[in-house]
């Protein structure tokens, strides 16, 4: 079978030049690759062409612009090692992207009817936005690299993209989202329809519903008194602020200042570029939600926040959060009440459909004889007997509020949780790769 | 009889424990169903990460015992198998013989709880 030169591609993004690094790729030569894997990518910027009347440029606020290529049938890959610079040259965009550019050279497993040698075929276009937490934190030799406070990513195709997935959740959510470089590698290779993931990473504010709430209904004067409170006791306390302090506190109101669910996103597509919808999928972390909640004594505002990030906090921040803060237990009824409002409040903005990972509510590290040593409701105290409550009450809310609910106990529980869930949270490949299968089976 | 109490390897990836809770005191008589100590323990205690599976654990005697000797405190680490308390089947019996068996216990996943040695030292 004769090989096939691979070609860029078209990359239309109106009133502007696009400009291309390097390539790095991803894998040697002769590998054999599947459809839609992806084996290299490269760094893109947007020039805009003189007299364009765009007021906005497209990707405002996105730093990080790349896009990755696939294979579009599976065969064996011949790379044109011209295509890669090195040095800055695969960092920066500096060459134009032209779309009849050929980067490599595929042999195809099986026959393509009525592909003749001297037919080209384009590149599949991964591609992929990251919105940086800092213009400090960009450092870019690997996919999406720097530190995000919100990534997506897209194939480029002539279908108009009608399905939003925004991930809102933690470490159980994102995992299988992301995949293992955290690019949607394998979410992308798996999903066989058009659809546009978006993935907000907070390494601060967990994304419980009572906190994802009061982000959608926040009023800038709300979050004026926020930051002002945060200025006079962080900054102005009796506790002298480090640069720990410092950190903390602009991670905190980059993560109070809007909702996620608000945003709207500019994609490429064959056609132009367009706006996308607001979110028709909304994936969610029962394990977002906590049994304690901090709520700010005065602004009346919770926070949550994980114990090990409050140890590695500053000391002016971990003061004021023992001072201005009081810890609110909360009950399964509780987080339920919140989920309701929470559906109610996105719906009025967008007709999502609602996807929330249960937990794992067994363990084989327990060995417990009996019961008597902990006080009801057990449910306050021992992990398991909270995340069979919490499956339930999701069960609930599935027949009452009409969500959908990947069931992440049973999965566990057939893989293997010691193995494949060791900790509750972070799953491994394979059990990733059963979570997103049940993933695009909703959406698809 | 004298009993030692171990702290017991939870998981294949466990390399140490922290004690994040102590209800025992030296001369305190336990029965079955007594809570002994809490203690967390991260997976990924070999190397610093961003988000650490850390899991929360109380240990619970099951038969009735006395505490003689404390070996560690909150705050304390601890790798699996290692001796933390010396218990007796008596008040008041010599500590100098050989340890007849590790003591009965239970484990069970607890849900974080802000009397937690790191919440009060974070």
């Amino acid at each position: 079978m004769s090989e096939i030169p691979l070609i860029l591609g078209t990359l239309p993004v109106p009133g502007h030049v696009v400009k291309k690094s390097g390539i790095y790729w991803l894998y040697p030569d002769n590998y054999l690759c599947r459809k839609n894997q992806v084996v290299g990518f490269c760094n893109i910027s947007l020039e805009s062409m003189p007299g364009n009347a765009v007021a906005q440029p497209p990707f405002a606020g996105e730093a990080d612009l790349q896009v990755a290529f696939a294979a579009p049938v599976d065969g064996r890959l011949r790379i044109d090692h011209e295509t890669s610079f090195g040095g800055y040259l695969n960092f920066l965009g500096s060459q134009l992207w032209d779309s009849r550019t050929v980067i490599a050279y595929l042999t195809p497993s099986e026959a393509i009817p009525g592909l003749m040698p001297a037919n080209l075929m384009e590149m599949n276009l991964l591609m992929l936005a990251g919105k940086l937490m800092t213009g400090l934190a960009n450092y870019g030799t690997s996919m999406l690299p720097g530190w995000h406070s919100q990534v997506r990513a897209w194939w480029k195709g002539p279908a108009k993209l009608t399905k939003t997935l925004l991930t809102l959740g933690i470490c159980d959510a994102q995992g299988p989202v992301l995949g293992d470089q955290g690019a949607f590698l394998e979410f992308f290779e798996d999903a066989d329809f058009p659809c546009h993931l978006v993935n907000v990473q907070n390494e601060l504010m967990v994304p419980c519903a009572q906190c994802l709430i009061e982000q959608f209904f926040r009023t800038e004067d709300d979050f004026n008194s926020i930051a002002d409170d945060i200025r006079q006791h962080i900054f102005h306390g009796m506790v002298k602020p480090t640069v720990e302090d410092y950190f903390f506190a602009g991670c905190l109101l980059t993560a109070l200042q809007d909702s996620p669910v608000r945003r709207s996103y500019d994609i490429v597509v064959d056609g132009g570029y367009q706006r996308s919808p607001a979110p028709s999928y909304i994936l969610l972390s029962s394990h977002a939600e906590p049994l304690q909640i901090l709520r700010h004594k005065k602004l009346g505002y919770h926070l949550r926040i994980y114990q090990f990030r409050i140890e590695q906090m500053g000391a002016a921040s971990r003061a004021w959060l023992n001072q201005a803060f009081e810890i609110i237990p909360r009950t399964i009824a509780d987080i339920k009440s919140d989920y309701i409002r929470l559906f109610s409040a996105f719906r009025s903005h967008t007709k999502a459909q609602f996807i929330i990972l249960n937990q794992m509510s067994t363990s084989g590290r327990e060995d417990l004889a009996f019961y008597t040593p902990f006080d009801a409701p057990m449910g306050n105290i021992l992990v398991h007997v909270a995340a069979k409550e919490m499956n339930l009450m999701l069960d609930e809310l599935q027949e009452q509020a009409g969500i959908s609910v990947i069931d992440v106990d049973a999965i566990a529980a057939e893989l293997g949780g010691g193995h494949h869930l060791p900790d509750g949270i972070h799953q491994s490949g394979v059990m990733q790769k059963r979570i997103r299968t049940e993933l695009l089976k909703l959406m698809y | 009889m004298i009993f030692n109490l171990i702290i017991p390897k939870l998981n294949e990836y466990m390399k140490s424990a922290r004690i994040e809770a102590l209800y025992v005191t030296i001369g305190e008589q336990l029965l079955s169903g007594s809570k002994v100590l809490d203690m967390s323990v991260d997976l990924s205690n070999v190397f610093a990460q961003n988000c650490p599976p850390i899991s929360y654990h109380r240990v619970v005697l099951r038969e009735k015992l006395w505490v003689r000797k404390l070996l560690i405190q909150p705050g304390s680490y601890c790798n699996p198998d290692d001796c933390i308390a010396l218990l007796s089947s008596e008040p008041t019996e010599a500590l100098d013989q050989a340890i007849a068996r590790p003591a009965r216990i239970m484990v069970a996943g607890i849900v974080y709880h802000p009397e937690m040695w790191s919440g009060s030292h974070a």
